[in-house]
């Protein structure tokens, strides 16, 4: 099939971002570029997924529902922003929408897999238990893994989306106001009370995370 | 979205130019989080359940490859009058056969046991009308035969006849009574 009639701008996006160009092939009917556009991006998204709702299969689950967003969507793509803000949006949504699905369920009584802190398992929790259990000995990482993985579980939903964003996707604020629907004061405000909370859960492991 | 979500910026927050500082601390213990590794089979099952939801093979949903308009038009233009035509050619053929009348069967060979069974009957009239003839002939020469001696026996002269014996031979009435039984 023959590609689309560019323009210079999708040119020039396509140049300066490889999932821009490979999603402009896609665009054109391209199926092998979809097959790299997945190869490239479902690690990525079920990390972010991952970390997000706690749950692997959940997350791997909400990574293909994005790639069928975008699949349906591509004959409408233009790369007025960059590739990864549009997919980060498009993950956002697919979050949001589980979340509104859980919550609906929570209402009726239905059990429900989402994050920890949707669960009742509050920062302040975990606070109280990692300074009632301050590690003597130097606590291994795979505790501190356990720990950090509790306390992104306790943010709020958009605090912990804007932080796993920021973190794994280095995505500047701008980058995640516009995935998130969001000021870039509101997301500077996220961040901020994000650190605080995490602060607290975090405090007795500072300086042992990194190691 | 929380309450907290949406409220107003922090002062403080403000002031970090990017989110690594807005973090602080918790930025570099975030690191311990670990990435997660997908099998290579979750590419084809993600391609194959996005094909399947979008009802085909990649592609194939895409209208740029569907005719256009235009021709599609087009086509149902040409596509009416050639499916009247192959109709009425279909429809003559079937009317044509129903009215004909059948054709005798040829028979185009003989097979070959029945040829010999006719050529040995054949065979045969023919000789019995050769025995027909030769008994004929035979029958005819009998009765030539026949008269000769007759018109020879004709011929001869004849003896002198008693008186008490008739012509004809045959004794009279008296002498019939008086012969004895």
């Amino acid at each position: 099939m023959l590609p689309m009639k560019r323009s210079s701008a999708e040119m020039t996006a396509a140049a300066a971002d490889p999932s821009t160009a490979l999603m402009l092939r896609v665009r054109d009917g391209d199926a092998e570029a979809f097959e790299e556009l997945v190869s490239l991006w479902q690690d990525r998204l079920v990390t972010l997924f991952r970390h997000h709702m706690g749950d692997h299969s959940t997350a791997e689950d909400l990574a293909q529902e994005v790639f069928l967003r975008v699949y349906r969507a591509r004959e409408s793509y233009r790369p007025t922003a960059k590739f990864t803000t549009w997919i980060h949006t498009i993950a956002n949504n697919v979050a949001s929408d589980l979340r509104q699905r859980s919550y609906r369920r929570r209402e009726h009584g239905l059990p429900m897999s989402v994050s920890a802190s949707s669960s009742g398992i509050g920062l302040e929790q975990i606070a109280v238990a990692a300074s009632g259990q301050r590690p003597s000995r130097q606590a291994d990482r795979g505790e501190i893994q356990d720990v950090v993985q509790r306390a992104i579980a306790g943010l709020g939903d958009n605090q912990r989306m804007a932080v796993l964003l920021a973190k794994f996707e280095q995505c500047s604020y701008e980058e995640i106001a516009e995935a998130m629907q969001l000021s870039v004061p509101a997301v500077k405000s996220l961040l901020f009370r994000a650190r605080d909370q995490l602060r607290a859960a975090l405090e007795p492991y500072a300086g042992e995370g990194s190691t | 979205m929380t309450g907290a979500d949406s409220s107003l910026p922090d002062p403080d927050a403000d002031a970090a130019r990017s989110p690594a500082e807005a973090l602080g601390p918790a930025w570099e213990m975030l690191d311990v989080l670990p990435r997660a590794e997908t099998p290579p089979s979750m590419t084809a099952s993600t391609i194959a359940m996005v094909a399947a939801s979008a009802a085909g093979p990649l592609g194939s949903s895409d209208p740029r490859n569907r005719p256009a308009a235009g021709q599609r038009i087009s086509m149902i233009h040409w596509a009416l009058p050639a499916a009247a035509v192959i109709g009425a050619l279909v429809g003559g053929l079937i009317l044509g056969r129903m009215t004909a009348p059948t054709p005798e069967p040829r028979v185009w060979t003989v097979p070959s046991d029945r040829a010999d069974v006719r050529s040995e009957i054949m065979e045969r009239i023919e000789r019995l009308e050769r025995l027909e003839e030769r008994d004929k002939t035979q029958q005819r020469e009998r009765i030539e035969q026949w008269r000769r001696r007759e018109q020879q026996r004709r011929d001869q002269p004849r003896e002198p006849v008693s008186p008490s014996q008739p012509e004809n031979g045959r004794p009279s009435p008296a002498e019939n009574r008086a012969a004895p039984r």
